[in-house]
């Protein structure tokens, strides 16, 4: 299997080089890409002078947010009397999204060098990485990847000889949406059940074991290597305005390739699905979930924030044109999150897409907030009464102002990850929900069963 | 002494509670102790892991019905979960929830009669692009056709 079947043509792939090596997640592989020469580098470095570098190369947080990874590096105290710590999040669960899983399983040596730079720059000793409790093959490749690195001298009492006294623990989690949310995640890490905690403090300040604590996703890590070794030219260049480096999409879905692509930031959309084998049967593109779930839905309908100025309508780009980066899809009102995309051709059912998602959030709400245990609990149920054509008129309009009510409510943002979507779908296809009360049914078909029977991306290869 | 939890098992809770600053954190890695030993955690392994850790039996027991993967009941030999969740749904998964509720002869939530296997859905399990999916054990089947389920559920022994 070559690398560029999921890359652009040409382009210089570089976090997911190694999944398509037999053995590319051991050290030895890692070691002969150049693997370990940044945290070389970077502990004869200032502290300080790292944090300016992540900063300079505009890398960006890759677990759902965006947030500028030097920046939320930078936020840590250089004094402190509790011990700080780095916390890498590899619990992957928002729905749409597997990237982590194949880092995990097929590089997890680029994630540690990541996270080791980490501890230098905000001068940690102890790196925990918690991961999904179901992953199996992801966890068996981490652990002895982590036992490698112990074994050749990057963690233990003198990292890479340096001195630099650096542990890591892999901490596995236990079945719960909800613990990939950092606070939540962090709870969890104490031995607790994962309830989110209200923000003030942020971890950067009170974080792990009531130290100031980073935590960052798989990806992100993944990438702080690229920066030293590869250079801030490079990185950049990968990239696109303020959103530096190279990007895992997974896409699943009615795509006739489903799989995780290595592109630059800010691949046109369209182009992005084109590169994945385009929408299967030859069917035609119903609606794009750009980033998991939680991101509000875009239809390939004109866009007038695409559109230069001046431009005549009849001429502004598509919606689903839109270059995939965290500022571009924000401005056209959705988000890249953890670039989970899911493609829907033109049989799809709306109101079934998003009442499977309502139950996924009514099933995960923590229930700490009632804005969120109520309309997450309301909206999959009359979602479940407007899809099989027992719904009314009330019911689509309950379920907006649900979506207001829950909207900015709560102590973490699960309720708004509902609430986004709910308000998008319901604007932008607002005539499939009217069809459902009309006819008293659904007026979609059962889906095709059609696995994509692409052996290489499962574990079991 | 403990009531029912192995040398084993309390030896390797006890290498947990080195890895944190303090007992509590090692909850989660004793309560996958304690499940890979005895398939479940009942309400002596519960004691047992409270004062292993040195901690209220209340928290003990709050983690346990909190997390999915935690049962504390006895649940079938093999544990099998399908993927409900949108990407599977999008290529199938409504099929193979259908068959594997035709296949084994029970719901979702139930055991077969012979305590082989524990039926359940879960949601998104990171497999999405190669969905519909089933996890099993801590393996994952994936790119199910109803005779690779069926074929996969017959084998089980
Ligand atoms: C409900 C919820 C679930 C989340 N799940 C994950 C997850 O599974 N993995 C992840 O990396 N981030 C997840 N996040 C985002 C984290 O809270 C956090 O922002 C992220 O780990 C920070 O890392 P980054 O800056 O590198 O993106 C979730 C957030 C919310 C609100
Ligand atoms: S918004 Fe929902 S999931 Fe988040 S803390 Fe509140 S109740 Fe829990
Ligand atoms: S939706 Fe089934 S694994 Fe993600």
């Amino acid at each position: 299997m070559s690398a560029h079947l999921y890359a652009p043509e040409g382009f210089d792939v570089a976090l997911s080089k190694r999944w398509f090596e037999p053995e590319g997640y051991t050290y030895e592989a890692y070691r002969k890409d150049d693997g370990y020469d940044a945290l070389e580098k970077v502990l004869k470095m200032d502290p300080d002078e790292v944090i300016e570098q992540v900063k300079a190369s505009n890398l960006r947080g890759r677990g759902g947010a965006g947030f500028p990874t030097g920046l939320k590096w930078g936020f840590v105290p250089k004094e402190s009397d509790t011990p700080k710590y780095v916390v890498v999040n590899a619990d992957e669960s928002e729905p749409g999204t597997y990237k982590d899983r194949y880092t995990l399983a097929r590089d997890p040596h680029s994630m540690l060098e990541g996270a080791a730079i980490c501890a230098h720059a905000i001068q940690s000793h102890d790196i925990y990485i918690y991961i999904r409790g179901e992953f199996g093959l992801s966890y068996r490749r981490l652990m002895a990847a982590v036992k490698e690195a112990y074994d050749k001298g990057v963690f233990g009492d003198s990292s890479m000889g340096s001195g630099y006294k650096l542990d890591c623990y892999v901490h596995r989690g236990a079945g719960a949406y909800i613990c990939g949310e950092e606070t939540a995640l962090l709870e969890s890490l104490e031995g607790k059940i994962g309830r989110p905690r209200l923000k003030p403090p942020f971890p950067a300040v009170v974080g792990a074991f009531g130290g100031p604590t980073v935590v960052n996703n798989v990806e992100t890590m993944a990438c702080v290597p690229l920066i030293f070794t590869r250079g801030l030219d490079w990185f950049l260049g990968q990239g696109s305005d303020k959103n530096g480096g190279p990007k895992l999409i997974c896409v699943s879905g009615h795509v006739e390739r489903p799989g995780v692509y290595e592109v630059p930031n800010g691949m046109p959309c369209d182009e992005f699905i084109a590169l994945a084998g385009g929408i299967w049967k030859g069917r035609s593109l119903k609606a794009v979930i750009p980033g998991g779930s939680s991101t509000p839905i875009l239809k390939p309908q004109p866009c007038q924030v695409l559109a230069k100025e001046g431009q005549p309508e009849s001429e502004w780009p598509l919606e689903t044109q839109v270059p995939l980066d965290f500022d571009n899809l924000k401005a056209v009102g959705s988000m890249f999150g953890s670039a989970g995309m899911m493609v829907l051709d033109d049989k799809t059912c709306i109101v079934r897409t998003l009442s499977t998602l309502a139950d996924f959030y009514a099933h995960e709400s923590c229930g700490q907030c009632s804005p969120c245990r109520e309309g997450t609990g309301w909206s999959a149920k009359m979602l479940r009464r407007i899809e099989d054509g027992s719904g009314t008129e009330e019911d689509v309009r309950t379920l907006k102002s649900a979506s207001d009510y829950m909207l900015g409510m709560t102590i973490c943002v699960l309720a708004d990850a509902l609430a986004m979507p709910v308000q998008s779908y319901l604007e932008k296809f607002a005539d499939e929900f009217a069809a459902h009360l009309e006819s008293g049914k659904c007026p979609y078909p059962e889906y095709d069963l059609a696995p994509t029977g692409d052996a290489f991306w499962e574990d079991g290869q | 002494m403990a009531r029912v939890l192995s040398e084993e098992t309390l030896s390797s809770i006890k290498d947990a509670t080195t890895r944190y600053p303090n007992n509590l954190a090692a909850m989660l890695p004793a309560l996958h102790a304690v499940q890979s030993q005895l398939g479940h955690i009942n309400a002596d392994a519960e004691l047992d892991v409270a004062e292993a850790l040195d901690v209220p039996l209340t928290r003990v027991r709050e983690v346990v019905t909190f997390y999915t993967m935690f049962y504390d009941k006895p649940i079938g030999k093999h544990k099998v979960k399908i993927c409900r969740n949108l990407a599977c749904r999008l290529r199938g998964a409504d099929r193979i929830m259908a068959k594997a509720k035709e296949h084994l002869g029970i719901d979702f939530g139930e055991t077969t009669a012979d305590g082989l296997v524990t039926l359940e859905t879960d949601e998104c399990l990171a497999s999405c692009g190669t969905g519909p999916m089933l996890w099993y054990n801590d393996t994952f089947v994936e790119n199910l056709t109803e005779e690779k389920l069926e074929k996969f559920l017959g084998e089980l022994s």
